[in-house]
Order: structure tokens, then C-alpha cells, then sequence
């Protein structure tokens, strides 16, 4: 059920298998299927066998503005250049997999961020879709930001849509020299 | 079990304490219900007598 680049007690009924490398997996249900790469990150997503969009995802560190310029801030995303990708090494790291019947997850620790992705096993809504949960702490650290990018072979041009709010959906144009 | 003392199938998922360590006191449960909108429903946890192998009501 659980991979990680150390050992592991096991603690019954669970079945600890650790592995010194990852190689790449997919989990999957009857709607779903995500491949990771080695790092225990997404590198694609397919619907129910048909369509597959490559989603590879990286983490991104910012810095801010220098001198009297305004800085970033809680609503305002000022950074002072390009984002630095963080590498995400499973030897240094570390992946857990936890796989079941109705719940699998995939966690990883990164500098900063514990990164987990769950697929659940459901008929209902929760089983269309993937659940990303970032956990950060930045505790320690001043203007430095943490992105998660998406890396997609989906061609929507300037704009794509998002969630607002969870009850509406906002359109976003990536035009403006932040997102570059 | 649901509201009318039926057993349902669950998931039952290690607790990490630590990256590399597994709890031997906590565990996760998951199980697959239908809650109507705003709807409440009790189910109730109770441990189970006898072996692991003899649990029918886990999900594998």
C-alpha cells in the first residue's frame, strides 16, 4: 500500500512496500485515469480512456519586487521576476502511495509544501475529478511566494477559466506580464 | 454501519505520524454513501471481534 524512499515499520493489516526508486505509475477509476512520473508528480490525465491532456505539474518559488517598488502582498501577486522550479527529487524527498478500494493518495514533500493528490472510487461527483491539496508552510520566510503551475498541452490561447470561490467560475487572461 | 445497524464496506487507511512512520493507534476510514442535499445521516463505528481475515466488512 505505502512506497517511500525509507524503511517502514508496517503496522497490520497494511502491506508496506518500499521502494529505493519510483517508477512511473497511474491510478485510476472507472471515470479517470493520472499517470506520475517518477517524483510522484502528475504528468497526464485521461477520461475514461478517451481524451488524454498532458498536466504535468512543477512548484515554483517567487521572489518580489527590489527597492521602493510595491511588494507582494495578500491580494497582490508582484514578483520580481520569473519563478524558480523547484526539482522534485523522490530520492530526497520521498513518495507515499497509499492505495485502497475507495481512496488513493499520492503524497509528496517538497521544500516548503506536502503536495497530495487523492482519486477517489465513487459513482457520484467526487470520483470525476482529481483532489489536489497543498499544504504550505512558510513559516521562516519573507517575500517569497509558492506557485503550483500546470503545464497542459490544452490550447485555450490568452484565457482560461477557474474556480472562483467554489460556487463561480472566473475567467483569467494571462496576458498581463505576472504570469510570464 | 448506517442508521438502520447495516454493516457497509470501508476503506481502512494507514495514519502517518511521521514521513516514515505509521501510526499504530489512529487509522483513516472511508466509505462510499449518498447523503441527500443537506441531508444528515448517523453511521456508527464499532470495532470488530476477531482477526483481520475474518472481516468481511473491509474493502480490499
Amino acid at each position: 500500500m505505502v512506497r517511500d524512499s525509507r524503511s517502514i515499520d508496517s503496522v497490520v493489516p497494511f502491506t508496506v512496500d518500499v521502494k529505493e526508486r519510483l517508477d512511473p505509475f497511474t491510478l485510476e477509476n472507472s471515470y479517470l485515469k493520472a499517470s506520475f512520473d517518477s517524483n510522484g508528480l502528475l504528468t497526464a490525465l485521461s477520461h475514461g480512456g478517451r481524451e488524454t491532456a498532458s498536466v504535468a505539474i512543477q512548484f515554483l518559488h517567487y521572489g518580489t519586487r527590489s527597492g521602493n517598488q510595491a511588494k507582494s502582498g495578500a491580494y497582490l501577486f508582484l514578483p520580481g521576476g520569473p519563478g524558480r522550479v523547484v526539482e522534485a527529487s523522490a530520492e530526497e524527498n520521498g513518495v507515499r502511495i497509499v492505495e485502497g478500494s475507495i481512496r488513493s493518495q499520492v503524497v509528496v514533500t517538497l521544500p516548503l509544501v506536502v503536495h497530495q493528490v487523492t482519486l477517489h472510487r465513487s459513482p457520484g461527483i467526487d470520483g470525476v475529478n482529481l483532489d489536489i491539496d497543498n499544504l504550505v508552510n512558510l513559516s521562516g520566510q519573507s517575500n517569497l511566494e509558492v506557485a503550483m503551475r500546470l503545464v497542459t498541452n490544452i490550447d485555450s490561447g490568452t484565457v482560461f477559466y477557474s474556480d472562483l470561490n467554489g460556487l463561480q467560475v472566473i475567467i483569467i487572461d494571462v496576458t498581463s506580464d505576472s504570469f510570464s | 454501519m448506517n442508521e438502520k445497524w447495516e454493516p457497509i464496506k470501508v476503506q481502512v487507511s494507514p495514519v502517518f505520524i511521521t514521513s516514515h512512520q505509521l501510526s499504530q493507534e489512529e487509522f483513516e476510514i472511508s466509505f462510499v454513501i449518498s447523503v441527500s442535499p443537506l441531508g444528515m445521516t448517523t453511521y456508527t463505528i464499532r470495532k470488530f471481534v476477531g482477526t483481520f481475515q475474518d472481516n468481511t466488512y473491509v474493502n480490499r
